[in-house]
This record gives C-alpha cells, structure tokens and sequence, in this order.
C-alpha cells in the first residue's frame, strides 16, 4: 500500500515538474521571438489597441515600425539610398523639388491600394503631428499629385538630408489612409496600423509583447517565418538569461544592449551564435567652450593627445569597440569619404605631445603637485556622467559611463589635469547638457539621425545651438553643405567641415561601437542591416 | 477602541498633508523641467520644440508659484481626482490601482510566508540557544540579510531558470511567474524577522517569570509556547508591518529583474521622466496604505498584549 501511494504521489510529481517545462520561446513553427530593452516607448490608454504603432508618431519602439511600413526610399549600406516605395526619384537642379514615381500595383496588408494619394496622407499626419525641428522633410509647401504614381514634394530652400530623412523608421513611413478614423483624414485617430511591409500587426500586450504576422499581400518576396513576438524585457542581465535558455531567439543592437563584455561568453555557447559589425555611433569627450581653459582649442587638442583610445576599447570594450578618429562613424555618409582621404586625423595617443601644448598654452605645474596651473588657478575639469539608472527604460538609456570617466581622469592626470567626476541623475544630466552647461566636459555621441551630419551639426556647434559654439565661418560651411545641390560640391565642403573639427578638436573621439546580435544558432538568413533601427527579416528562417 | 482609531485616522491627516507638501516641494526644485523631459520621450528627440515646451508648460500650471500648483493638487485631491499621468494619459488612479493588487500580492504572499517560515526557526534557534543548530541557523540569516534583492533575484532565474530549467526566464504570464520573485523577497524579509524573534525570545526567556514558570514545573513546551512566546511577539508584530509597508512601494528592484509591472517600477520610471501627476499621486497612496498598516498593527497589539488596552475604562468615582 505504501509502495502505491509513493509511486502515485511520484509521478503525480514528475507531471507537475513536465508541465513547468514550458514557455521554450519560439523557433517553432516558423516563429521568431525577438527581446526588445523597451527603450524609448510611450504607448498611452488610447493607443492599446493600436500598439501605439502610428507610422508618423514616436511612440512604439522603433524597431517595430520597419516590419510594418515600408518608406519611399529605404537605406543601403552607408547610407546609399535604394527604392522602397518608390521606384525611382528626381531631384530638381534647385534642390527644391523631389519628384518620386512610386511602384505599381501595391497594396497595403488591408487590401487598400497604395498611391500618391496614401503618400500625400502620411506626409501631411507627419507635418501635423510632430513638431521636431531638427528635420526638414516635415518643411514642404506642398505636395503636388501628377498622377496616381507621381508626386513631387516641394520646399522652400534646398536642404540634401531630405532623401536621408525619408528612410528613418519613424515618423515618415507609410501608412494606409484606412488605418485612421475619419478615413484618410491626417488629424484622424489612429484606428488600426496598415502599412506596405512584410509583416503586419496583430496584437499588442501592455508592458509585455507585440505580435507581428506575416503580410500575405506583400509585394516583395514573402518572409519565411510566419510570426513574429517583440517581448519587453527592460532587465539587460534577464534579457540574456532569457536568450541562454532558448526563450528569447535574436537580441542586439537596436533592439537591446549587448554588453561587449558578454561576447566572449556568447561565443563559446554551442547554441547561440554571436555577429559582429562596425557600428555607427561614435562616443566623444564634449568640452564647454564656454569655460576657460576649454575655450582654447590647444588646451582640447592636448585632452585628445593624453587619452590613449586603442587601450580604452581594450579595456573597457574588449577591443569590440574600436578607436575613433573623428566625430561620426565610418559608416556615415560623406564623413566615410573625408576619412578614407585622410582629411580626419584625429589625436594620435601621445602624452609627451598633450605636456607640450599644455604648456605652451601657459599651463604649468609650478607647485610640483602634479596639476598645473596658471594665474593662480589650477587645471581642473568637472566631468559630469549619468548616473545608470534603476530602471534601463528611463532616460533615454546612456549606459554606465563610470569606467571610462575613471580611465580618462588616470590619463589626464597623467598630463597634469585633475578631472572631478560627478554622477549626476539622467534627468538633471540632461538639463545640464543641454540649458544649464553646468560642466566642463561630458561624454556623449551625435544626437539626431545618425547618418545625418548636417542635423548633429546644426543642432550642436551652430551659433545658437545646444552647446553655446559659435564660430561664422563654421555656420556659413554647415549652411553650405544643406543647400549644396551637387554631390561633388558638397564632398569638398565637407572635406573642409571635417578638418576645421578636427584642427579646432571641437570634441575629443574615444570610440566607435559595434553592431552585436546574438541569436539561437538554429536561425538561417540572419544579415545585419545596414542601419539597426530597420532589420530585414524576410529570409530568416528557423 | 473606536475612538482611539477615530483619533488615529485624524492625526493622519497633517502627516499626509506634510508628506505630500514634501514630495511636491522636492520635485519642484529638482533640475530638469519636466516639460522637456516628457517632451524628449514623447517626441523621440534629444531637444524638443521650444513652442512645445511653453504649450506644456502653461498648459500643465507649472509657471504657475509652487503654492498655488500645490494647492490645486491638494483641492482636486479632496474631491477625489489625482489627474491624469503625463506619460499614458491614464489617470493616477487607475494606473495606481491596476498596480497595486500585482505589487501587494508578491509583498503580502512573501511576508506571511516568511513570517511561518522564520518564527518558527527563530524559537528553535533561542531554545537551542548556542548550540550547533542555533549557529547554522544564524549563518543562514546573516546571509539572507545580507544579500542584495537583485544579485539573489538574478542567482535564483540563473540556477532555476537557466540551469535547473523549471522556470521559464520570462516568467510573467505563466503559472509559475509568482514563485521566484517571491522567493528573493522572502528570503530577505524571513533572514531578519528570524534574527529577531530569536533575539527577541532570549530577551523574553531570561524574564523572571519564566523562571518562575518552570519551578513550577510547566513543562519546556508550555512555557515558551504559552509564557514566552506571546510576549517576545511585539517587536516581530512590528517589523512584520513594516515589512508590509515598506515594501509596498519598494519592490522595484524585484520588479524590474522579473518584469513584474508592479507599482514600484512605474514610479521610479515616473521619477525619471518627472510625471509630477503619478509621482504625487503614488507617493499619496502609498503613505495612506503604510498608515492603515501601521494603525492596525497597533490594533493586533492589544489582541497579543492584554497590558495593551486603547479603551481605558473611566474610573467610576
């Protein structure tokens, strides 16, 4: 009897213990689980339904728009531009026109055909909702409807990042006038998210997943899997367990962080693989060129010559992130170009050199303390940092920054600049980045779109820009540039761009990242996309 | 007793009004203006709009002196309208209340849980006072002490999830997504309710009357159950509505490593983004529910502690 009652009670265990073995993500059936860091989201009570996924506002996460909207022209390598929606483009010799003739016989995943008439609604829903004024594309007078597979965009002055704005993942994509109630209507409310893209949307979950399925009435080739799950996991280190245990199928880049230093433990597992590619921010030191000595170009110059970078990206970022000459990303266009000439030089790690500009520009440790000083007053630096916070989601997600403010205050006092770190909360960071400059350095990267120098440029060292730079010959170069017309003009102005930067160290490079994926090993056709806010899926298969 | 909780209910209103008085001042001197905070989030860009700000801002009162932004709150407050939260447009409220029942259950299921688990061990480690089993058991509170919630949440989804593959990773959802964040808030809340029934019991057993109580010849059992036992109670009664309290606002840790959307993580995401709405309204709730706790613990009191009487009779004359 008791033998009956163990056994009984044995395996009534072991189906309970069978039973917990679920939830083993996707990879089956032609299911792809992807992890999202749920980063840069505001999905409101009105928009559950919809996902918040409105093709011409920011509120879902941005991945996500790229499966389900497709845009006029979509990004190359480099920023290349290729046709998406539209077939082919002229541009007039003004660069006030742009004419687009958009491809025949499309249709949104609702059956709505699309034309000139959808295009024209996302553009003006764009213009009226957003109010974002570092682009340009939001800027036209008019929009003039030739024929159903014809439209022309007209703006007031010429401005070349135009066509490169067109390919963002938001707010421009397009979108079906039936997904909006009054139909077709730009100030409509969103209702639900058509678009042209492989994939269509199916369910959203608040605070946990969306649902994508495949588009049967796509109009390129038809992706393999046939769902798609974008799960929220804001937890960096829960996000990976969740990968190591099969839950979660592909992380990375634009979806999540990786972490450089996890590579190598990813690397050795059997059954996830791990893609590496250059990636297209680059970090850099931002002097206060309002604060003496910071107002010396010299004195910035001798900073870039006192940090070793190759040592940094060694350190720090497991030599995955690689050492940065200039500003922008290689992968940036135009900038690509100046730096494959040699135009940017950079700040080559040269200590003895950083001492002699230091000292030239009047700066010497008299006292014999280590620091130098000048007019009674010693070299000091406050290097403020964001303090990582609690929940990844907040502010805007600057990642932990305290390692490497360390590693520059050891190689700047190694010159004789004693720098002062101070933690400051993400909120009260940004304030002072950007209205108070209450700092003499931070570490940052171009802001804006990425592939966009002009709008970094604009917004940043512009007289009257965000970090108080004013300088009129650079204005008049970075005014140049927006209206240049012709691709060789613009080449040189920017040739010409890039060097004042790089003489003038208007700020100092560290590194350059990387593109990281990391996915289960069973997944085939994974390629990394040219710019990782807008991922092609269409030939993974698992 | 009536009046003694009628009197309590009204000393909360100035602690209530304080509190909140606090957390708005303090938000209203921290940096950062909310109106470009929002608007950063909302508009996907590093430097919104200046026209947008200034719309924000008026629209929301906030160039409006800290006195009157208060005492509007305060008003709205009073006829039952926390408004809406700047971020989801819900109203406090609601978003509180859809909460709060996912927060509490974790709390509540962990400290009664930890409450059986620990009183019991923390008798037998004062009775076996010294002896290898009261060290063991020592040591093993000391850690649970001792160990932050997010390196034992994340041990417990490595070894459980990850390595013993019971659990699935991202177990919010399933059936089983209760049992490890309980689990890493109870161990910590058992480690020092345990440490301090056993201090509290050794206090208790060194009375005279326990003395007493045994040269009578009550047997071991009667006398710590019956004589000690109740009596060293009171400091765990406490710490148990502290627990209780403290922890209803600040799981977010807990929250945040098991995906848990629970109060805290909203609030502290709330504070990032300064939606002065919810972070009001929260900080609110949160004080009102700890000063309920706190009321009825000192009711439970009087049932424990027959010395404890909140309805003195008047002596007739």
């Amino acid at each position: 009897m008791r033998a009956k009652v163990s056994l009984f009670v044995g395996i009534v265990l072991v189906g309970l213990m069978l039973t917990c073995f679920s939830g083993a993500g996707g990879s089956s059936d032609g299911t792809l689980v992807i992890g999202l860091a749920e980063r840069h989201m505001n999905v409101n009570e009105e928009q559950e339904n919809t996902g918040g996924l409105d093709a011409n506002a920011y509120d879902a996460p941005m991945p996500i728009y790229g499966f389900i909207y497709d845009a006029l022209v979509e990004y190359g390598a480099y920023g290349k531009p290729l046709p998406g929606l539209a077939e082919s483009w002229e541009i007039s010799p003004d660069g006030k026109s742009y004419t687009f003739h958009l491809k025949n016989g499309v249709e949104f995943s609702d059956g709505t055909p699309f034309n000139a008439t959808a295009v024209k609604f996302s553009m003006e829903r764009m213009k009226a909702k957003s109010s974002a004024n570092w682009m340009s594309m939001d800027d036209f007078t008019d929009i003039v409807i030739a024929d159903p597979y014809t439209i022309t965009f007209q703006y007031a002055k010429p401005s070349y990042p135009i066509l490169q704005e067109l390919m963002l993942c938001r707010p421009q994509r397009i979108m079906s006038p039936s997904s909006v109630e009054p139909y077709g209507d730009p100030n409509g409310t969103l209702i639900r998210p058509v678009g042209t893209g492989s994939f269509q949307f199916q369910e959203y979950k608040r605070d946990q997943e969306y649902t994508l399925v495949r588009n049967e009435n796509y109009w390129g080739d038809k992706p393999k899997l046939q769902n798609l799950i974008f799960k929220l996991v804001p937890d960096d280190a829960t996000r990976l367990m969740a990968l190591k245990s099969g839950e979660i199928d592909l992380e990375g880049s634009g979806l999540s962080t990786i972490d450089p230093g996890d590579v190598d433990d990813l690397e050795k597992m059997s059954d996830i693989s791990v893609v590496t590619n250059e990636g297209d921010m680059v970090y850099y030191v931002v002097p206060n060129y309002n604060h003496e000595p910071y107002n010396d170009a010299n004195v910035r110059q001798a900073i870039g010559y006192a940090l070793n970078k190759e040592e940094i990206c060694k350190t720090i970022f497991e030599g995955i992130y690689t050492e940065a000459k200039g500003p922008f990303s290689t992968t940036v266009p135009y900038y690509r170009e100046s730096y494959e000439k040699g135009v940017v030089k950079g700040y080559q790690y040269d200590p003895d050199k950083a001492r002699q500009l230091l000292e030239e520009a009047g700066w010497k440790d008299d006292n014999g303390d280590g620091i130098r000083e000048h007019d009674g007053k010693s070299l000091e630096a406050k290097l403020i940092i964001p303090a990582p916070s609690v929940t990844p989601s907040a502010g805007m997600g600057v990642s932990n920054q305290q390692p490497l403010a360390e590693i520059i205050q050891s190689y700047l006092k190694d010159v004789g600049i004693k720098v002062n770190i101070v933690s400051v909360e993400s909120g009260a960071w940004w304030d002072a980045v950007t209205t108070t400059h209450d700092y003499d350095m931070y570490i940052y990267s171009p802001w804006g779109s990425i592939y966009d120098p002009p709008c970094t440029l604009r917004g940043n060292w512009y007289t009257g820009g965000e970090l108080g730079y004013s300088d009129p010959s650079f204005d008049k170069m970075i005014d140049e540039v927006i209206a240049s017309t012709d691709e060789t003009t613009r080449q040189e102005i920017y040739d010409r761009i890039f060097s004042y930067m790089d003489e003038n160290a208007l700020v100092i490079p560290l590194y350059q990242d990387a593109r990281i994926y990391a996915m289960s090993s069973n997944i085939k056709g994974f390629e990394i996309p040219p710019t990782e806010d807008i991922l092609n899926l269409n030939k993974v298969q698992v | 007793m009536n009046s003694y909780i009628i009197k309590r209910m009204l000393a909360a209103v100035p602690v209530m009004i304080g509190i909140s008085l606090l957390s708005y001042s303090l938000l209203y001197i921290s940096p950062g203006d909310p109106a470009e905070i929002l608007l950063r989030l909302q508009l996907g860009t590093v430097n919104p709009d200046a026209a947008a700000v200034e719309a924000f801002r008026a629209e929301h009162g906030f160039n409006d002196p800290i006195y009157i932004q208060y005492g509007n709150w305060l008003g709205n407050v009073l006829k039952g309208d926390m408004g809406r939260s700047f971020r989801t447009g819900r109203p406090v409220i609601e978003e509180f209340f859809a909460r709060f029942p996912l927060t509490f259950q974790l709390v509540l299921i962990a400290e009664i849980l930890a409450l059986l688990i620990a009183v019991p061990l923390g008798i037998v480690s004062s009775s076996m006072h010294n002896s290898v089993v009261d060290h063991i058991l020592r040591f093993f509170a000391l850690i649970g002490v001792s160990m932050p919630s997010f390196w034992l949440g994340l041990l417990l989804i490595f070894f459980i999830s990850l390595h013993l593959r019971l659990i699935p990773v991202l177990s919010y959802g399933s059936s089983m997504s209760l049992v490890l964040p309980i689990t890493t808030l109870c161990i910590g809340s058992a480690a020092s309710i345990m440490r301090l029934t056993r201090a509290s019991m050794l206090e208790v057993l060194r009375q005279n009357y326990i003395r007493t109580a045994r040269a009578k010849g009550v047997n071991e059992v009667q006398v710590i159950w019956h004589h000690a036992f109740r009596n060293a109670l009171i400091p765990v009664i406490t710490i148990f509505g502290i627990h209780l309290g403290h922890l209803a606002g600040g799981t977010v840790i807990v929250e945040t490593i098991f995906s848990w959307p629970g109060v805290g993580r909203f609030l502290v995401d709330s504070i990032y983004a300064r939606d002065f709405p919810v972070i009001q309204g929260f900080v609110f709730l949160i004080s009102l529910i700890f000063l309920l706790i706190s009321l009825s613990i000192d009711i439970a009191y009087s049932v424990f502690d027959p010395r404890i009487r909140y309805d003195v009779p008047k002596l007739e004359r």
